[in-house]
């Protein structure tokens, strides 16, 4: 996995009611995607994920494990299959099936803390996962499949990358100054 | 007194109860839906369906969420209107949806056994970026 510094987020106005937001990691825009033959990035009326950061930057920059990893997936482009401890071919058992739900709950208030899916709902947002590693930022990405149903292609499919912890939330905190600027302009 | 039916995610205080007994939420289709290719279509056809879905359905936080007649997960959002208006999306990742949501949804048989098990799988990381695969 590489160790890298090349990390940042990009908002853009592009008018009084649309913002574009891209994620570069290493060069490489893991935002874009292809419609209908045309390459674009996430384009929408707020940009949602700095509510996720206001909430959340103190939980991804603490120490807060996964609570079912296992230290050896840290780099292996998280979630690890190392990492699910349920036998889905056994939630027909009523037992099994309560005990995928606890599993699922805890599963979640991490994710929730860590991934901002919950926060970008309605547009077209790269599936990012960020969780501290020692100093690094660990940021995965899987957009393999990701809105595939209405046609969207991400160029970026996969990957992982370790952002020195200053670096990564330098990044951040200069992406929520500049919407709340861009907001304030408007 | 315990939770009004549909409502998850804490128990009620006394603005959330205000909320569900004294404003009617209205549904309020987006613009930002018709155009395709940067985000979730809206999967509701009418007006009238909307809002049957968003005053019945699971109330989590300022959200509601629902399943179309063709089983298609909808979430209703605030646009903190005068006119307590919300506008909804498809949720297309299933990691999306809150596991007390699901499960209540599972509970009034909104969703049966089998679709709650593929939820599950997909929310925990079986297709590992959480979509409906």
């Amino acid at each position: 996995m590489a160790v890298t510094n090349n990390f940042s987020f990009l908002v853009n106005r592009i008018n009084d009611s649309l913002f574009e937001f891209t994620v570069n990691v290493e060069g490489k825009n893991i935002s874009s995607f292809t419609y209908n033959g045309e390459e674009r990035v996430t384009r929408w009326s707020n940009i949602t994920v700095i509510d996720f950061f206001v909430d959340h930057l103190k939980d991804i920059i603490l120490e807060d494990p996964y609570p079912f990893g296992s230290e050896d997936t840290i780099g292996s482009c998280f979630p690890n299959e190392k990492d699910i401890l349920v036998d889905f071919d056994k939630l027909d058992d009523d037992a099994e099936l309560a005990k995928a739900e606890e599993y699922m709950s805890k599963v979640e208030d991490w994710r929730r803390k860590h991934n901002w899916n919950f926060y970008v709902v309605g547009a077209f947002y790269p599936n990012v996962t960020f969780r501290r590693h020692a100093e690094k930022i660990e940021v995965s990405w899987n957009n393999n499949n990701l809105y595939d149903e209405f046609g969207v292609d991400y160029l970026n499919k996969e990957g992982c990358a370790l952002i020195d912890l200053d670096i990564f939330e330098k990044a951040v905190r200069e992406l929520i100054i500049e919407y709340k600027t861009l907001n304030h302009d408007a | 007194m315990g939770n009004p039916k549909g409502y998850v995610g804490g128990p009620p205080t006394k603005g959330n109860i205000e909320e569900l007994l004294v404003t009617k939420k209205v549904y309020a289709p987006s613009k930002k839906h018709d155009v395709g290719g940067w985000g979730t279509p809206n999967p509701i056809k009418s007006t009238k369906e909307g809002n049957k879905l968003l005053n019945s359905g699971i109330s989590y936080g300022k959200r509601v969420y629902n399943v179309t007649g063709d089983g298609k997960i909808v979430v209703f959002m605030p646009d903190n209107t005068p006119q307590n208006g919300y506008h909804s999306y498809e949720v297309t990742k299933h990691s999306e949806i809150p596991s007390s949501v699901l499960k209540e949804m599972y509970k009034l048989e909104k969703i049966d056994r089998k679709f709650y098990m593929k939820v599950i799988r997909n929310k925990i990381g079986g297709s590992n970026n959480g979509s409906n695969k």
